[in-house]
């Protein structure tokens, strides 16, 4: 029998713009910030629907259309896509046409392309960790610009030992929820059709 | 450079074939030929503001069969109308494009004024010579 391939799209989701109002985040952690919480898999398979009809129409629909949300998570705004091998294309530009989610301008970043979804898992465990990587350096710079030590804090802040433990508790929980969820989320794979 | 090479009154002497051939592989271009059908069709000498229908209304009815079946993607397909005549049109599109194109507004049709509209493809060549005359003849006279 002649196995079905798929492709599994990892992607994430950035938001260009601040939050406004609240105390002063790191960039990277703004750009990274949780989806709005009624976005899930359904609503997000929804979204990316009318995107696929708008841009591609009929035959994009029956192209495409049969994608399956396979893992998403709104606290680090990532999640995977399964599709067949020769439609990702088509799902792919119909991820980077959507410029809003909610009324909020968003870009769809696809990470990795991958033929199982094992890689795409690991792609995602090592994305959020890099993430948090790049907020904790930029948290310290931060904090040794305010604390007066200008631009050679910047340049020094990747061996800054003495730097207090950055405010990002929260983004470390999100990692561990993170790492639960794709464990969960590959019980139910049924990848090897 | 080696002008006097003992080869080059050898290469002189071969024969050479006076005519040059060469085949163009991938046109830029496929021309098309359309028709705009109505049913129930309209009586011979109807004139209306819609009948015959003129350029514009052409375009419109292109762009709504094109973006319901290919969306965004398939109302960027670039249409040069050449040349209409009643209710049929000669026009071209970029060869890449066709399959699209005519998959497109030939499974489309949509009531209008009473009357259902769609499309029929009469012919579909890659050069205006395919569609625009018979067998070329009256070119040459």
């Amino acid at each position: 029998m002649v196995r079905v391939k798929q492709r599994y799209l990892l992607f994430s989701i950035l938001y260009p713009s601040v939050p406004n109002g609240g105390p002063a985040i790191p960039q990277s952690m703004a750009f990274n910030q949780p989806s709005p919480s009624n976005l899930t898999r359904t609503s997000l398979a929804a979204i990316i629907r009318n995107s696929i009809s708008y841009n591609f129409g009929d035959w994009g629909m029956g192209q495409a259309g049969s994608f399956v949300v396979k893992y998403f998570s709104g606290a680090t705004s990532t999640g995977i896509l399964r599709i067949t091998r020769e439609n990702y294309r088509i799902l792919w530009a119909a991820l980077t046409y959507i410029r809003e989610l909610y009324g909020q301008p968003a870009v769809f970043k696809v990470v990795r392309v991958s033929g199982t979804i094992r890689k795409a898992e690991l792609e995602a465990i090592k994305l959020a960790e890099e993430t948090i990587r790049r907020v904790k350096r930029e948290q310290k710079s931060m904090e040794a610009n305010k604390s007066g030590r200008g631009v050679a804090a910047v340049f020094a802040s990747g061996k800054a030992s003495s730097a207090k433990k950055p405010q990002v508790a929260t983004v470390e929980d999100e990692e561990d929820e993170m790492i639960v969820d794709i464990v969960d989320s590959s019980d139910d794979d049924d990848d090897e059709i | 450079m080696d002008v006097d090479g003992p080869s080059k009154p050898q290469r002189k002497l071969q024969p050479r074939s006076p005519e040059q051939r060469f085949t163009i592989r991938k046109p830029e271009w496929q021309y098309l030929h359309l028709r705009m059908t109505f049913d129930p069709p309209h009586p011979p000498d109807h004139t209306s503001p819609s009948y015959p229908p003129d350029l514009l209304t052409w375009k419109t009815h292109l762009s709504t069969a094109l973006n319901q079946f290919l969306g965004i993607s398939g109302t960027a397909i670039p249409i040069d109308f050449l040349h209409s005549d009643v209710s049929e049109v000669y026009l071209r599109i970029p060869r890449e494009d066709a399959p699209r194109f005519m998959a497109g507004i030939t499974g489309w049709g949509e009531d209008i004024e009473g009357r259902t509209v769609g499309f029929r493809v009469l012919k579909s060549a890659e050069f205006l010579m395919g569609i625009a005359g018979g067998e070329g003849r009256d070119l040459f006279g």
